[in-house]
């Protein structure tokens, strides 16, 4: 009993506080993921987590029931390449902290220091039914000093509005290449792919010679002592390296070197992803996408099309489809999810390009991501076809609790329709 | 995600159309066309001597295109959103000699007519997109392509957005390809006067005078708030503050004014049969004094409240009309004032916090303006958007129905529709399907407020140019053909 006391106190001293009574939704349409559709279900939380998942069960004694006729219910949506937490207002510098650029600094860069909860982003994002995100850094903007070849450590987040907002830091590192690596990496790809097999050689080095590293009798190494430290989860495969690629020829250099380096590797950007599909899935590698990038904005997506995630899905890799920003527009991701659809994806892929796969490209899908019994109680009640704009979140329950608190732009609307009438 | 940085607004822009004094009440009957309303002088405005207004300047890079002839055409069995308030279900839309002949119900299809089969389907006039920088910020990207902001000096009016236009940017096809059939290219938001704006149709062209609209007036681009005092502060020169862009404008206005009345003494001159030298010409007080004379609208890039309220007394002051403002993310909190002053606005339903203007953007704006009787347009401001209004339009519908706003879809239509077509001057001509009008009309997939909605097919002038199913009607710009990607 003791135990459990302190559990629950530990749970409600975490980032979403949990909820205190068992919740069943009944006669819900549950869309629970890989393609699981249960209708007229019981979904019961308890303690933080999902309990149950069945058709037509009656709901367990005391808990509080709630009628979810008409209603579609979702895990909670995961985005997957975000600045939330690191952004307030992009082009204020002081609260925006997604472009380190310390000259003394690359892949140590981690952006787990750098949350702030107080974030507005969080609860725009929450009211479009986004529960968790993995927040990057975004890479220097090119003004500082030094070498950037690689952009810092990635964390995961939860958007419970408790406080503390840090699930899991350091889950990936992050690296463009293409255009904007070059820009870093000498100014040519040439010089990139090189610089970055030195540092990732000169890595391996030091994992091995520590103690002489420590003693002054290594050679020179072009990375800092934390760079050196950061990088070796990614050498040892622990975590993977989200690595900026966009044109076939730079994808194909991405597999190349996760090949020779031995490293686990997930495409982000990946306009032209779709022209190497087979050889993605071959090496099991998955792409974050905005179907909405379509234009040839630069001459390394000249091959970019809104329809890249189903030719991708077909060919057997994994998608994830993100929002139209970074930090301000992240819900707007199951609308993309729903335009990929229209254009031939299908239709549990694209749920599960939002929720699932993103948490599993990121080694989270044990606790969320889908609605399975034991897996942490993020769920979402749409009124609608979540794809839809039309359709309105109305409930968004993260760890069981439901949310109460509003967005700042909500509140903002709410005062201004009372007036002027 | 360097990608997805760029679409952070070039800046801002602002509409305004002597056409506001029309209600959205007016347009939702479809009672009548809507017909622009003369831009009235405003009350508080200093008296103006009635002289007989400057001689319009003769048409310069006049427009070329000229529709190809199509046969009659009629589109039957379809739910028909008319653009002006309704909607037909199992309608039928006619058009002739590219012009609509009539969309209705229970009407008759004249013999010998082609007959498109629109069971299942859902038309709307062509989308409108009424702030774009497609051809001037043209894809891809780069240095070479970045023609729509003169921003070597805060007053640029003498710019012309039409001589920068690159008609081979594939984002035009791409916006075809979401139904979008005209669009206002403005230059960007660097300055206070960016110069003026374009009207196009969005058709194939290897010129820009083979896109432009016979006879749509001209707007001036001018622009509030950050973009101009941070581009010339951080400059050390004016304006580096709010106050410095408004006395900029002011500057400037008095400038255009003696321009006017120095041109109105000559004309006056000459109608009296007294010899007189002609004024020398210049480009950037001709725009400013064609705003001043109600013959060029003036399309103000705005974000805050505070800051539309000052532009709307400094119109009082020289006496001239906003036709819209644009981006207007605070529109909502004076959306009393924007009705009385009958100024359209154009905005977005979820951008915001890209900067600290854009702080206060809610998701309900356009449906509170509505509300309010405010002339509302649903606006892109970037190539990926511009493929996606409706879509925008249903989460600005949604979000006003959270607050318990009941706007019917048939009057949201209006947003991506008629309404933008009053924000730039060519209501008469197109963005309902009243008889008359052009013949701009996309047939849908699926309601164009669902997000599974493609546009099927996409008629500008009568003339089908985009058919999702029949590649022959499938525009490639010069700039894709021949790319090794679309060889595969």
């Amino acid at each position: 009993m003791r135990n459990k006391m302190l559990w629950l106190t530990a749970l409600l001293a975490s980032p979403a506080s949990a909820q205190s009574v068992p919740v069943a939704f009944v006669h819900a349409r549950v869309l629970a993921g890989e393609g699981r559709v249960v209708e007229d279900a019981t979904l019961v939380l308890r303690d933080g987590l999902i309990a149950e998942l069945a058709p037509a069960a009656a709901p367990p004694a005391g808990a509080r029931v709630v009628d979810a006729t008409g209603k579609t219910i979702t895990a909670g949506l995961v985005a997957a390449d975000t600045t939330l937490g690191l952004v307030e207002v992009s082009s204020v510098s002081g609260t925006n902290d997604a472009h380190p650029s310390s000259a003394d600094l690359s892949v140590g860069a981690d952006v787990q220091f750098a949350l702030n909860p107080d974030s507005t982003a969080l609860g725009v994002a929450r009211a479009g039914g986004v529960t968790s995100a993995i927040t990057l850094p975004d890479g220097a903007r090119g003004e500082a000093g030094g070498h950037h070849l690689m952009s810092g450590l990635a964390a995961a987040i939860t958007l419970g509005d408790g406080g503390a907002i840090l699930r899991r830091g350091r889950i990936a590192a992050v690296l463009e290449l293409g255009e904007a690596g070059a820009k870093v990496g000498g100014g040519s790809r040439a010089s990139d792919l090189v610089l970055l097999r030195e540092a990732l050689d000169d890595a391996r080095l030091y994992a091995r010679n520590r103690r002489a590293y420590e003693s002054g009798n290594l050679r020179a190494l072009s990375l800092s002592h934390a760079d050196l430290e950061a990088i070796q989860p990614v050498l040892t495969g622990q975590v993977p390296l989200v690595v900026g690629a966009h044109s076939r020829a730079d994808i194909l250099q991405a597999l190349d070197l996760a090949g020779e380096f031995k490293l686990r590797i997930i495409i982000r950007g990946g306009e032209e992803a779709w022209r190497v599909a087979d050889r993605l899935a071959r090496a099991r590698v998955g792409v974050i996408l905005n179907p909405t990038d379509n234009l040839p904005k630069s001459f390394e997506v000249l091959g970019a099309r809104s329809d890249s995630a189903a030719i991708l899905r077909k060919a057997g890799v994994a998608v994830a489809i993100i929002g139209n920003d970074s930090t301000h527009r992240v819900g707007e991701m199951r609308f993309n999810a729903g335009m990929a659809v229209a254009r031939g994806l299908n239709y549990a892929d694209a749920l599960d390009a939002i929720t699932l796969t993103p948490a599993r490209l990121f080694g989270l899908d044990a606790q969320i991501g889908s609605i399975a019994r034991g897996k942490q109680a993020d769920i979402v009640v749409w009124d609608g076809d979540p794809f839809e704009p039309l359709t309105q979140a109305t409930q968004v329950f993260i760890r069981g609790a439901a949310i109460t608190a509003e967005s700042r732009p909500e509140a903002l609307a709410r005062q201004y329709a009372k007036y002027h009438q | 995600m360097t990608i997805r940085q760029s679409r952070i607004p070039h800046g801002g822009w602002a509409l305004a159309l002597g056409v506001g004094l029309l209600g959205l009440a007016a347009s939702a009957t479809g009672a009548a066309p809507v017909k622009p309303a003369p831009p009235a002088a405003p009350a508080a405005a200093p008296p103006i001597a009635p002289v007989a207004a400057p001689a319009p300047p003769p048409p310069a890079y006049p427009s070329t295109y000229r529709p190809a002839r199509s046969a009659p055409f009629a589109i039957v069995g379809a739910n028909v959103f008319d653009g002006a308030g309704h909607l037909f279900e199992g309608g039928t839309v006619l058009v002739e000699d590219g012009k609509i002949r009539a969309a209705g119900r229970d009407i008759a299809v004249p013999a010998g007519w082609q007959v498109i089969d629109g069971r299942g389907k859902w038309v709307t006039p062509g989308v409108i997109d009424s702030h774009s920088h497609m051809g001037v910020f043209a894809a891809p990207g780069v240095q070479g392509h970045a023609d729509g902001n003169e921003n070597v000096d805060p007053n640029t009016a003498q710019v012309w957005a039409e001589h920068s236009l690159w008609p081979q940017d594939p984002s035009f096809d791409r916006a075809r390809e979401g139904g979008v059939t005209s669009l206002l290219i403005l230059p960007g938001s660097a300055n206070l006067f960016g110069g003026r704006s374009v009207s196009v149709k969005n058709v194939p062209s290897a010129t820009m005078q083979g896109m432009k609209i016979p006879d749509a007036p001209y707007g001036l681009k001018i622009a509030c708030g950050e973009n101009p005092k941070g581009r010339y502060g951080s400059r050390g020169r004016s304006p580096a503050t709010r106050m410095g862009n408004m006395a900029g404008f002011r500057k400037a206005w008095i400038e255009a004014t003696d321009y006017r009345n120095r041109w109105r003494a000559y004309r006056a001159k000459q109608a009296n049969g007294q010899g007189s030298e002609a004024p020398k010409r210049d480009l950037a007080l001709e725009s400013q004094a064609g705003v001043l004379d109600g013959q060029i609208m003036l399309e103000n890039h705005c974000y805050r409240a505070d800051e539309m309220a000052l532009m709307v007394d400094m119109g009082k002051e020289f006496g001239y009309r906003t036709t819209a403002f644009h981006h207007a993310v605070e529109a909502y909190k004076i959306r009393d004032i924007l009705a009385r002053e009958g100024i359209c606005v154009a905005t977005w339903a979820q951008r915001w916090g890209f900067k600290m203007e854009a702080y206060d953007a809610v998701e309900e704006n356009a449906a509170l303006l509505h509300q309010a009787g405010v002339c509302v347009a649903i606006h892109s401001d970037e190539a990926e958007l511009a493929q996606r209004l409706n879509v925008e339009a249903a989460v600005a519908l949604a979000a006003g129905r959270r607050h318990g706003i009941q706007i019917s879809q048939a009057e949201a239509v209006s947003w991506f529709t008629s309404n933008a077509a009053r924000v730039m001057g060519i209501a008469e001509r197109t963005g309902s399907l009243a008889p008359g009008k052009d013949g701009d009309v996309v047939i849908w997939s699926a309601n164009p407020f669902s997000i599974y909605a493609l546009a099927e097919k996409v008629f500008i002038d009568g003339v089908l140019q985009y058919d999702r199913h029949d590649p022959r009607y499938q525009h490639q710009s010069d700039f894709e053909r021949g790319q090794v990607v679309h060889a595969q």
